[in-house]
């Protein structure tokens, strides 16, 4: 499709011209998402099939031959099953409230249901066991000193304890799928049956719940697939408890440190990649029955909404009750913690100190040097990713090269690949086995990151790609612009803010990414996800508490800066 | 033109940190000592030696074991030292031929008993591991090491755990080889509650999460002297005696800086800075020990008499019981 023009041809001639240099950048981004994505996966394969220096399934029979190996597949399976339950009975009935009533504070209630969406759930694990750790939690204390009793309410280390966790941190997920289906539903199907005389309650059976059901589907299935890939929750609430799910088994093998571990590992990440797929597969095929349906239209008429009447204020106030207490309680605890001289003391004046935020900016090299490293690294793999994704964006978007599909779904398909899994992967792959050892390094962390979050970064430049029409860039060819000038006085300008955007939402969650760094981070390179965890897990509960109401904070300025240069749509990062 | 500027500008910026950075000597330690503790230590070592730079990778000494086995298996050991709470770790990379054999001459100074005979490790920081109690909660605190298992203390009980740390591995084998595989049946009967570390038992007896924990005497000095409610009992059939030796990785590049640092450990300068930093009994006779403790001669004779030897033979057996019993 670029022809050259006259004026192109002539200025541009020789071998390095800019259409030879335009096809190496192409061919480099895509040589470099091989390497970062098939490579490893390939690898994680191959040696879960390999036993003794052998082809053969005894990996798999070890697996599940063994309880200790196996039980983790059925708590993940659990795990995921009951999060995704209380989700769902969060999800719907909020989206509902705030889509198709005239509940009051609608506008606040949004933001507050996406508050969990934007904090890191090893931050809210963090911050509900202040609550409801066994006897020193806030809660428990309270509750032991009412009642006079040593018996704590609800221990927060418990399988309970990480469904009610995860389920509030993923319902948002149900939330957003299902208020926007209720707000894109066709009003005229619900006032038909209305015509038809149909009351309220049976357009609602008939109709509204028939057409909302595949997004309430939907939306469960990305919350057990965040479960499921979740390793901060299970790791803080369950190991404690002895409870593993397949992340944290994964960890646990590894960490072993020989190759036995390894290759149960292994195994164990082929199970987990597995049942990402089928609920990955699952999702869209329901979205896609969904869009043939085509009952949901893209109108923007609204439907009517629901007058609560009466209950309107009494309603009000218990939802925002509950959700204050389920998304602020946490948060609140976790800064007064982080003020507390010690985890566990009393609250009282001569207990409170600054000590906890002036020890971890400027005194603690853990964290100073887990802050550092954690900005360079979400700098590096923001601005690498953006590059990447441009490049790969341009290929399958204008470029519409053959096989442009494969690339898009290797860019695609590792963003929802469990971080253990594709960490493990990019150990087998990158620590020295096939001549590159990256083990122990940044590399190794920035292929990582650049797998998981380059999808991020390449899903806005090509939205923003799509919208500069072809004839923008053929006016300037015409015009006599070359394809870097093409690119860098038309194209560039166009799609800054999909640029922006794009870097933004890569450099957020990097920044504090958990899952993977744990498994790949070196004597260097502690990230700020790391030190948080292991200050947590190491009883540090008001060292760490500092930490992560600083990353509280700049979480939500991020937050804020997205929200403004893109528009609330992509904040869901 | 200015972007070029800026990244010769940059690249050179780095050329002068990466040549600031060789000129003084990298030496990486491996160490399950609490990370507040030998931060502080990293200062006042690199103040006394400002040539070298000492960088610190701290975990508990189960997982120091896997990241070395991890390393080993890719091809390159980082560590240049080693400084766990597990003494008999050495004596496994002894074994494995991962051990440099040297001793400081600080080595003279330190009593026969706590230096290696074959000559490959010696003192370091010596702890004992006794029984904590809540102070505000506990006023008749466990005796004895089988005063644990009183109805009393039912679901009150905290230790850390053998997968992760080390001391943890040399208490469940003199408390296996003591008192036998029942005293860890009369735990789990007693619900026991198994943590990760030694700082983290002492964090939840402080916190009243659990009335009475196994820690480490520097530990609860530590936390006493900030003032928060913990006590402690040397138990009358005996605390359980730890020595943690600094060990030289075979394969380190920076020998004579690892040298240095081990041989600054067992220093007067050294041990003070430990006494004072990390409230431990010194491991020589002529640093005075911190404030109310017991001289490490008195405790010698008090604590239970097992060797290296026994507890290297026995620790797999006892970690692995105990774990199997306790936990699953």
């Amino acid at each position: 499709m670029q022809r050259p023009t006259p004026g192109s041809t002539l200025r541009t001639g020789g071998f390095w011209g800019p259409n030879v240099t335009a096809r190496a950048c192409g061919a480099l981004a895509i040589a470099v998402l091989l390497l970062a994505v098939a490579l490893p996966l390939v690898a994680l394969f191959y040696r879960s099939l390999i036993r003794d220096g052998a082809l053969s399934l005894g990996n798999y029979i070890d697996v599940f031959s063994a309880t200790r190996n196996y039980q983790p597949i059925w708590d993940t399976l659990v795990l995921g099953f009951w999060s995704m339950i209380v989700a769902a009975a969060l999800g719907v009935p909020l989206a509902w409230l705030v889509a198709r009533t005239d509940l009051p504070g609608r506008r606040f209630l949004e933001i507050v249901c996406l508050l969990p969406y934007m904090l890191p759930p090893l931050i809210g694990a963090m911050a509900w066991t202040q609550l409801l750790a066994p006897r020193a939690g806030y809660i428990n204390q309270l509750w032991m000193s009412l009642m006079g009793t040593r018996t704590p309410l609800f221990n927060i280390y418990s399988f309970g304890g990480m469904v009610m966790v995860m389920g509030f941190y993923t319902f948002p997920f149900v939330f957003l799928a299902v208020r926007g289906a209720l707000e894109r539903m066709n009003p005229s199907l619900e006032e038909a049956a209305r015509i038809c005389g149909a009351r309220s309650a049976r357009v609602a059976r008939d109709i509204t719940v028939p057409l909302v059901i595949p997004s309430i589907a939907a939306g469960m299935m990305l919350a057990f697939l965040y479960t499921a890939s979740n390793f901060g929750v299970p790791a803080l609430l369950g190991m404690r408890a002895r409870i593993y799910v397949l992340t944290t088994r994964i960890y646990a093998y590894v960490l072993q440190g020989d190759m036995a571990g390894i290759q149960l590992a292994t195994s164990l990440s082929v199970v987990l990649l597995a049942l990402a797929g089928v609920l990955i597969l699952g999702n869209r095929w329901i979205l896609r029955r969904q869009h043939g349906a085509a009952i949901i239209s893209g109108k923007s008429v609204r439907p009517t909404r629901v007058e609560l009447g009466r209950f309107r204020y009494p309603l009000a106030a218990v939802v925002h009750l509950f959700m204050a207490l389920t998304t602020m309680s946490p948060i609140v605890a976790l800064f007064i913690t982080s003020f507390l001289k010690a985890w566990g003391l009393p609250l009282q004046a001569s207990n409170l100190t600054l000590r906890n935020y002036q020890y971890i900016l400027f005194e603690f090299p853990l964290t100073r040097t887990a802050i550092l490293n954690s900005l360079i690294l979400a700098v590096a793999s923001a601005t690498a990713a953006v590059l990447l994704g441009a490049a790969l964006a341009y290929i399958v978007v204008k470029a519409k090269v053959r096989g442009r599909q494969a690339v898009d779904a290797l860019v695609t398909f590792p963003n929802a690949i469990p971080g253990t899994v594709l960490a493990l992967a990019m150990i087998l792959a990158w620590s020295g086995r096939y001549g590159v050892n990256l083990y122990n390094t940044f590399g190794i962390l920035i292929v990582a990151y650049l797998a998981h979050y380059t999808f991020y970064a390449y899903r806005n430049i090509a939205a923003s790609l799509v919208q500069v029409h072809p004839s923008m860039e053929e006016a300037a060819r015409i015009s006599g612009a070359g394809l870097f000038r093409t690119l860098r006085d038309v194209v560039f300008p166009l799609i800054r803010p999909g640029l922006t955007a794009g870097w933004l939402l890569v450099f957020a969650p990097t920044l504090r990414e958990l899952t993977m760094s744990i498994l790949l981070y070196g004597p260097y390179t502690p990230t700020i996800g790391v030190a948080l965890f292991d200050l947590q897990d190491a009883g540090y509960f008001h060292i760490a508490s500092a930490l992560a109401a600083v990353l509280v904070v700049v979480i939500l300025v991020t937050n804020m800066v997205m929200r403004k240069i893109v528009g609330a749509r992509t904040t869901a990062a | 033109m200015t972007k070029r500027l800026a990244m010769l500008m940059v690249g050179g910026l780095m050329l002068l940190v990466g040549f600031g950075l060789m000129a003084r000597d990298t030496v990486l330690l491996y160490t399950s000592v609490p990370i507040e503790i030998v931060t502080r230590l990293q200062k006042a070592f690199e103040t006394a030696y400002p040539d070298i730079k000492l960088d610190i990778y701290r975990a508990g000494t189960g997982v120091i074991a896997a990241k070395i086995a991890t390393e080993r298996e890719a091809g390159r050991i980082l560590a240049d030292l080693v400084w766990v709470a597990d003494y008999t770790y050495l004596e496994d990379l002894k074994k494995q031929d991962l051990l440099y054999k040297y001793l400081p001459p600080e080595a003279a100074s330190v009593p026969a008993a706590l230096v290696d005979p074959d000559g490959y490790y010696a003192g370091g920081r010596v702890f004992t591991m006794v029984i904590a109690y809540n102070t505000n909660l506990v006023t008749d605190p466990p005796q004895r090491w089988t005063d644990l298992l009183a109805p009393k203390w039912k679901g009150e009980l905290v230790t850390g755990n053998p997968e992760y740390s080390g001391s943890n591995v040399v208490a469940a084998a003199v408390l296996g080889m003591e008192y036998g595989l029942s005293y860890f049946h009369g735990l789990r009967e007693n619900e026991m509650a198994v943590v990760r570390g030694n700082s983290e038992a002492a964090a939840a007896v402080i916190a009243g999460e659990y009335m009475v924990g196994l820690t480490l005497d520097n530990v609860v000095r530590e936390q006493q002297a900030l003032g928060l409610p913990i006590g402690m009992v040397y138990p009358e059939d005996g605390p359980i005696f730890l020595l943690s030796p600094v060990g030289i990785m075979s394969t380190s590049q920076s020998l004579e800086a690892a040298k240095t640092f081990a041989g600054y450990v067992l220093s007067v300068e050294g041990q003070q800075a430990l006494v004072e930093l990390g409230m431990y009994l010194p491991v020589r006779l002529d640093v005075p020990g911190p404030v109310g403790a017991p001289t490490l001669t008195d405790l010698m004779a008090s604590v239970m008499p097992y060797t290296v030897r026994e507890i290297e033979t026995n620790k797999d057996f006892f970690s692995r019981e105990y774990l199997r019993i306790l936990i699953e």
